[in-house]
């Protein structure tokens, strides 16, 4: 040990004190030194031999030399088994004279049989074939030398195996339409591989060759393309939400028929005319559908001998909306039914008519004693689908019914809004629309206001969620956002014009009245007609705020802080 | 038990009231304050067993046993305590159905509305009622015939009585409002859409007015 280890630092292992103290040396194992490696064996003796290849064809005599290994014993040149041949179709006298003779008449026999020895010996190389075509020392003697592009060649060739194939295989089992599926299968196979359309390799040479040859601008402007027709698809599926949601906005209130939601267009305002205290005297509306059209003269329940209480308005676009719904026949009749007279009151009869269906959706007994004093009694209840019949349940009011046709039980009336369910069970209150979460507290807080939202719930819910209640309710909610919207751009622009008219006065202030008086009669005649709605109001809340770009415009926006602050203090 | 083919387009809906009662303990010997029943039954009283297999109330777990089953009606529990908590009724149905268990939400309450809270009289119990339908979407043919089998007499009352609170009327009377309501907003709506197609309108001319007296001067 050197004299620096007598430093011994407690605690420190010999390592860490060699480490820390500097100017030491620090032990490297060096590998200078490599012993000669020691070999089991003896070494091996390599002779300079000669070789043949049988890939070069039996009846070559070119020896080759190489190093090899005393001991190697090859039969064969090691790597001739990678020689790999093509085989191409050989056919008989016969064959050529059945099947493909009558194929091409410019093809002669003398021809097609060079063809396929150049195959042959070419190992179906087209493109040297086509390169040594006719000068090839093995030609036919010709006075006019063939002119065959390499398409051509190609194609004779896979015409010939083509037929050759199918000759063979008709041959084989007699009957070419008599094979059995294993067979034809097979044939298919083999055709498919022998597919070779002439024309179509020459275009698509061609689109090769034009590929290769663009200008560098023609590449540039193929990009551009590209990454538009990109762009466009990214954007497509956004443009066409919002475009629907424009559509549904506008739809429900110009009374267009719309394919979206479900309870807009057919809610049936139904009324149940009477006070609660008189008997049931109101329209007591069965959600029995008729397909015949003079659904006028059953279905009808009890009425007053009153009228009964207005249609609304409502009624009539909800009839004609229902009629354009596709597919689904919509319950028009039952609705035509409660336009038709009033019914008398005493006796609340519901006649339910002979072929018509009843509805599924509750099942009640047939005969309801009301402790109104009201007779509800089905005369004749149909029973056409099954054991089970189906007696009608009367509500006061009906949601938007449809006739659905399912395979097992027959034509039932389904409320629309659950036509769309998956099957399972569900809350009817789990299925009224979803509002988003930023609308929730205003939409909230104005069916609160309007004293409609169930009390003790986190989101707006009916009090008593049946189908009919959950469509008005829907349809309630669906009108609340876009109102809460107009409202919104209402004040905006409200405020804006404010704004504007402050500036005016202010201008004209400054200008002289008398002046500015001159100036405005100069102007044309203002025309209301040409302004566009540079706000358009969509239900999800976007505004598109496109201001008109006059130099006013920066002033308007400093003028309405300035009196935003205004009104703050 | 595998169930049985499903009925496609076939929809059948079952009303169904639950919450609970809650009525204030007057003894005060303990701590707890309220006596409440929390249930799940038809809104006409009748019976609703013949589609549900078992119903299981979770209570809160300072609660003994809080998860309570009931494989027959009543399904109710009655128990005694001093705060509102969430419930969940889980509603399981007979396995030839094939339908998963649907799960309920609501706050058990004790206390009556903040409103009414002055005036409430002593040992009035507090009602908190909510109707549901069940709806059953393609039901198996087997639910289908006890589902359409199983009922009797008529599912929601006509008239509102004692502990009926939802009935037929009820359900007519908040179709009205909602109707009138919906009537307002469209009014309301339309009102909005014109003031706004107006103030554009004035906003447009006197932009125009403003360009033009700037550009004069």
């Amino acid at each position: 040990m050197g004299p620096k280890t007598k430093q011994k630092v407690p605690g420190m292992s010999r390592e860490l004190t060699s480490l820390y103290l500097e100017n030491q040396a620090i032990p490297v194992p060096l590998d200078l030194f490599q012993a000669k490696p020691k070999f089991g064996s003896k070494a091996e003796r390599w002779v300079w031999r000669g070789f043949k290849s049988s890939a070069r064809g039996d009846d070559d005599d070119l020896v080759l030399y190489h190093w090899a290994k005393a001991s190697e014993q090859y039969s064969d040149y090691y790597y001739a088994r990678y020689n790999a041949r093509a085989e191409p179709c050989q056919y008989t006298d016969e064959e050529y004279n059945k099947c493909i003779e009558p194929l091409d008449k410019d093809w002669t026999r003398v021809e097609t049989d060079y063809l396929l020895h150049l195959c042959q010996l070419l190992d179906l190389r087209f493109i040297v074939m086509h390169d040594r075509y006719y000068t090839h020392p093995d030609c036919p003697l010709a006075s006019v030398v063939p002119d065959r592009t390499l398409e051509d060649i190609k194609d004779r060739y896979y015409v010939i195996c083509r037929a050759l194939t199918q000759f063979r295989s008709g041959e084989d089992s007699g009957d070419p339409d008599d094979l059995p599926l294993q067979a034809t299968n097979k044939l298919a196979d083999d055709l498919a591989l022998l597919r070779f359309d002439k024309y179509k390799e020459r275009e698509r040479k061609q689109y090769l060759e034009s590929l290769f040859t663009r200008s560098k601008d023609e590449i540039e402007e193929e990009e551009i393309l590209i990454a538009e027709a990109r762009r466009i698809e990214a954007n497509e599926r956004r443009l066409v939400h919002e475009r629907e949601m424009l559509l549904q906005s506008h739809a429900m209130f110009e009374e267009a028929p719309s394919t979206a939601t479900i309870s807009t267009v057919n809610v049936q305002f139904a009324q149940a005319s009477e006070p609660p205290q008189a008997p049931l005297a109101g329209e007591v509306v069965p959600k029995v559908r008729k397909g015949a059209p003079d659904a006028a003269a059953d279905g009808t329940a009890a009425g007053g001998p009153r009228t009964p209480k207005k249609q609304k308005s409502a009624h009539g676009i909800s009839a004609s909306g229902v009629m354009s719904m596709p597919k689904v026949k919509a319950a028009s009749a039952s609705y035509r039914a409660q336009s038709a007279t009033p019914a008398p009151l005493a006796s609340a009869k519901m006649l339910s008519p002979g072929p018509s269906e009843s509805s599924v959706r509750r099942s009640a007994s047939p005969m309801r004693a009301g402790s109104v004093g009201m007779r509800l009694d089905h005369s004749d209840e149909p029973t056409q689908f099954g054991p089970v019949s189906f007696a009608t349940e009367e509500h006061l009011v009906t949601a938007a019914v449809v006739q659905v046709d399912t395979p097992d039980v027959g034509t039932i009336t389904v409320a629309q809004r659950d036509t769309r369910l998956g099957p399972g069970v569900f809350l009817r209150s789990d299925k009224l629309h979803p509002i988003p979460k930023s609308k929730l507290d205003s939409v909230k807080q104005f069916m609160n206001q309007l004293s409609l939202n169930s009390p003790n719930t986190i989101w707006p819910r009916p009090v008593m969620s049946t189908a009919a209640v959950c469509d008005r309710f829907d349809t309630l909610q669906a009108t609340i956002i876009p109102l809460l919207e107009y409202k919104k751009t209402a004040d905006k622009l409200e405020t804006e014009v404010q704004v504007l008219r402050a500036r005016k006065r202010m201008l004209v202030n400054s200008m002289g009245e008398a002046k500015a008086e001159q100036v405005l009669s100069e102007l044309p005649p203002f025309d209301p007609s040409k302004v566009v709605m540079t706000r358009a109001v969509s239900p999800t809340g976007s505004e598109t705020l496109a201001l008109p770009p006059t130099p006013t415009s920066r002033h308007h926006r400093k003028g309405s802080t300035a009196s935003a602050t205004r009104k703050k203090t | 038990m595998k169930a049985g083919k499903r009925l496609k387009g076939v929809v059948i809906s079952k009303p169904i009231v639950y919450g609970n009662i809650a009525t204030e303990l007057l003894s005060k010997k303990t701590d707890h304050t309220h006596k409440w029943t929390v249930f799940l039954r038809g809104p006409n009283g009748q019976d609703i067993s013949y589609f549900i297999h078992k119903v299981e109330f979770k209570l809160h777990e300072t609660f003994v046993n809080n998860t309570r089953a009931f494989k027959t009606p009543p399904y109710e529990v009655t128990e005694t305590g001093w705060g509102e908590f969430e419930i969940i009724t889980k509603i399981y149905f007979p396995p030839m159905s094939g339908e998963k268990p649907i799960s309920l939400y609501h706050m058990l309450k004790l206390y009556p509305p903040e409103s009414q809270s002055q005036t409430w009289p002593k040992g009035k119990p507090v009602n908190n009622f909510f109707y549901d339908e069940l709806v059953f979407s393609e039901p198996t043919e087997e639910f289908f015939e006890a589902l359409t089998k199983g009922a009797d007499g008529p599912e929601i009352p006509l008239k509102v009585s004692g502990t009926q609170v939802f009935s037929l009327e009820s359900e007519a009377a908040e179709c009205n409002r909602l109707e009138t309501a919906v009537a307002q907003v469209t009014g309301k709506y339309n009102e909005y859409k014109d003031r706004s197609r107006a103030a554009e309108i004035e906003a447009a001319k006197l932009r125009r007015d403003i360009a033009a007296i700037e550009a004069a001067q």
